[in-house]
């Protein structure tokens, strides 16, 4: 009969599904922002 | 002084908004499915192993993040030497993008492996050889991103930049020789290895099961690696126009 080691892996398998879910999240609002920028960006060069 | 180009591939300042490039496209959707994939897999179509019990299942995951880390950083390295070369800001912008990626990646290592090792070893973390140098590897590669944040001069910050990471990476074939070299808790290769790979080979390291849950580990976390470079080297040229558009 193997251990019972499991809480350990699933402590592991979620801590990991976490950690890149929030590191998408951080690229995909940086991305926003910066989207949101360059458009201001752009309209303010557009009226100059 | 040599100038770096901001603006090097960066998306152009006059395309209306909607037409400018999202970070995530197919590449990163077909990452997500394969590590989707592999958690089914692993959690309910890969046996428990005998003697660790369901904590070697952790194995599918640390294994492949560490090597996935590895991919990051040399991608920071040839980034880095391309930089020194050509002095292209795309160059640059590609370390950047891998540094932070392989830090995820590193960060995964690194909190893996004790979730691991307590039940298997009885203990959190040991200073031997292999975690040391990993956890050295996270510190100059957060300290390489620590160095961007604080140059505002882009030339100056991408040459001191690309240095570190050069000398950063140097630590990567002592980090994989240091379970040959020295006396260690953590374990030698156990598929990273040639006998691995004979046909024949009467006692494999693992069990065909097991064998294909660890490539598909590997495939999808290598996959997942240069997804996200993708997209964080598609935010960084974003950022970059929106830079120069707000100059």
């Amino acid at each position: 009969m193997p251990p019972d080691t499991s809480a350990y892996y699933h402590v592991a398998y979620v801590w990991v599904a976490v950690v890149y879910v929030v590191y998408t999240i951080s690229i995909g609002v940086r991305a926003k922002r910066a989207r949101a920028r360059l458009s201001a960006g752009v309209t303010d060069a557009a009226s100059r | 002084m040599t100038s770096v180009p901001t603006s090097a591939a960066a998306p152009r300042a006059d395309l209306p908004p909607a037409t400018l490039p999202r970070p995530f496209g197919a590449l990163f959707l077909l990452a997500v499915l394969a590590v989707i994939g592999l958690y089914i897999r692993s959690i309910y179509f890969t046996p428990i192993e005998a003697v660790q019990g369901a904590a070697q299942k952790i194995y599918y995951i640390h294994v492949p993040a560490a090597i996935s880390a590895y991919l990051a950083y040399s991608l920071v390295a040839l980034g880095s030497v391309m930089h020194l070369w050509l002095h292209d800001a795309r160059a640059d912008r590609l370390a950047e993008s891998a540094a932070e990626v392989g830090l995820v990646f590193n960060t995964v290592v690194l909190t893996s492996g004790p979730l691991w090792a307590k039940p298997i070893w009885n203990t959190w973390w040991t200073w031997d050889a292999r975690l040391t140098s990993t956890l050295f590897l996270w510190f100059i590669f957060a300290a390489y991103l620590v160095l961007r944040g604080a140059i505002d001069e882009p030339a100056m910050r991408a040459r001191f930049a690309a240095v570190l990471a050069i000398l950063g990476v140097l630590l990567i074939p002592f980090i994989h020789m240091s379970v040959y070299l020295f006396r260690t808790l953590h374990p030698m290769p156990i598929m990273l290895q040639p006998s691995a790979f004979q046909p024949n080979n009467p006692a494999p390291p693992l069990p065909p099961v097991m064998r294909t849950t660890f490539f598909l580990g590997m495939g999808a976390f290598m996959l997942l690696c240069v997804a996200l470079v993708v997209a964080r080297y598609r935010y960084a040229a974003l950022r970059d126009a929106a830079a120069e558009a707000n100059s």
